[in-house]
């Protein structure tokens, strides 16, 4: 009922112990409490960075403008990054909308499918001759961002519980972010802008031999090196879920 | 009332699977007959939950229990939903599927609650066509439980237990009788919660809830927070020994407490449960 309960009160038996506006106050009280304990799990850094009354302010107005489509209540919270960029209140609260987004990512990436990482032992089963039909692929919760601010180390304090905490801050160039799970852990970090575009192609699906050319600019014969430190990086991080080439 | 020929499985006593307790069921081998999960937490693609959930599997048998079917709603059944619940069956393979005699959706918005049905001849009609068309989705019949209320619509002509009964005797389904939701109920809209047990069609109830609550004097909030009260259990004796053992489990989603506290509860439901029949 959103908690408006008005329209409904015409509907509902007098008599009792209690009158109908009360009776239907238990609904939308519980109706609204319901959804803002569901937001406060699923946005604790958000509200630890706009603090207690705007976080309630964020939140009642989100349920009033996003009721909840979804039969699980687990997807309720799924618009408020959405929510803030288009109301103009908090629309320029970047590190706000970055934190939605960022934490929002976790959700997805924790209930995302699990595949088995990759290890540095099935790497050396690559027959030399197979490299050049290498394609690589990335567990299935791989996710990337943009961020203008540093909301993945502000996000950190505050899950870690620092006790200083890290004030949010304006990077002088935007930081790519990946965020990502393996063996039922999620994990995170920010990369270089090579690295973020290589990471783009890989999961746009281009080969290794691709990755190489696309590093030739930058680092010329060191190009395919660069490219199988990179690879290394991400079999070690649990990023690869599948390697797939031509056996002979 | 009909009589069924419905052959009535007892799995014994059971608990609600939560989050809280994996670890212990998993290292322990805690006296937990059967668990029961909560459909909704587990449509996801993968995960720690469904991770918990395949290992408690291998070791337990289940039940689903949803939440969000709103097999009385005016909204379309919800397909999409349905689809999934069908996944997660064949991932689970439960003992049954439950969920609750209510509306959760209107207009395409969840309520996240359960909400209560007018009850009469034109509700009746639309609620037993829908449960014939999720059963007949599914494939096997499903346990419709009653919700507490907080309200009585003026629409309504018939009591919850006549219309409980009607549901499930005419659309084919079972009931699972949550006992502490009787007794709310009874008291938020003054009936007496024996008149209601003894309403039921016994063969149908497949399994019983029972929980704690919130009582605000005059009113009471099912919040399934607390420890199951003194005259819950004496309404639970009474239905066992008009009924005789049925599957039954604890019902806790919040403050959840130590496994440890759960099991005392569910001994307390086993020796009632074994002793008044
Ligand atoms: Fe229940």
């Amino acid at each position: 009922m959103h908690g408006r309960t008005e329209p409904f009160l015409a509907e509902i038996e007098e008599g009792g112990k209690i009158g109908p506006e009360k009776r239907l106050y238990i609904y939308a009280h519980a109706y609204r409490a319901r959804l803002m304990e569901i937001l406060a799990d699923d946005f604790i850094a958000l509200h630890s960075l706009v603090g207690d009354d705007m976080f309630e302010e964020i939140c009642l107005a989100y349920i009033d403008a996003y009721p909840s489509t979804h039969p699980s209540l687990r997807y309720f919270g799924q618009h408020m990054a959405k929510f803030l960029k288009e109301n103009d209140q908090y629309s320029s609260i970047i590190p706000a909308i970055e934190m939605a987004e960022f934490e929002w990512t976790f959700n997805d990436v924790f209930d995302d499918p699990d595949m088995k990482s990759v290890t540095v032992e099935d790497v050396t089963q690559i027959p030399p001759e197979a490299w050049t039909t290498l394609r690589i692929h990335l567990q299935p919760s791989f996710k990337m961002h943009k961020f203008k601010w540093n909301t993945p180390a502000v996000w950190s304090a505050v899950n870690e519980g620092d006790e200083k905490p890290i004030m949010p801050e304006e990077y002088p160039i935007q930081s790519h972010c990946i965020q990502w799970k393996s063996d039922l852990k999620c994990f995170f970090r920010t990369l270089s802008d090579e690295e973020a575009e290589v990471l783009r192609s890989v999961k746009a699906g281009k080969g290794f031999p691709q990755i190489c050319e696309m590093l030739m600019g930058a680092h010329n014969e060191l190009a395919s090196s660069r490219a199988a430190e990179l690879f290394k990086g991400w079999v070690m991080e649990g990023l690869v879920a599948d390697l797939e080439y031509l056996k002979s | 009332m009909t009589k069924t020929n419905i052959e009535k499985p007892f799995l014994g006593y059971g608990l609600g699977l939560r989050t809280d307790h994996y670890e212990e069921i998993l290292s322990g081998d805690p006296e937990v007959d059967w668990f029961e999960i909560i459909s909704e937490n587990y449509m996801v693609k993968g995960g720690r939950q469904l991770y918990h959930l395949d290992r408690v599997k291998e070791r337990y048998p289940l039940v689903m229990h949803g939440v969000s079917m709103s097999i009385g709603s005016t909204d379309p059944l919800n397909k999409a939903y349905l689809q999934d619940l069908k996944t997660l069956a064949e991932r689970v393979k439960p003992e049954w599927i439950s969920d609750h005699l209510c509306w959760t959706s209107h207009g395409g918005h969840n309520t996240h609650d359960l909400m209560p049905l007018p009850y009469n001849e034109e509700t009746l009609k639309h609620v037993i066509s829908r449960v014939r068309q999720v059963q007949d989705y599914l494939g096997r019949r499903i346990l419709l439980e009653n919700a507490s209320s907080y309200v009585t619509y003026k629409a309504s002509d018939m009591t919850e237990w006549e219309f409980l009964t009607s549901i499930a005797e005419e659309a084919d389904c079972l009931i699972l009788l949550d006992v502490n939701n009787i007794y709310v109920s009874g008291f938020n809209h003054d009936f007496d919660p024996k008149t209601y047990i003894d309403y039921i069609p016994a063969d149908r109830v497949f399994q019983i809830h029972l929980a704690g609550h919130e009582n605000n004097g005059d009113y009471i909030i099912d919040t399934h927070d607390h420890p199951v009260i003194d005259e819950v259990w004496d309404l639970y004796e009474y239905t066992i020994k008009k009924m005789g053992r049925v599957t039954t489990m604890i019902e806790r989603d919040d403050h959840i407490p130590p496994l440890s506290d759960l099991l005392a509860e569910l001994q307390k439901a086993r020796e009632i449960g074994e002793t008044s029949c």
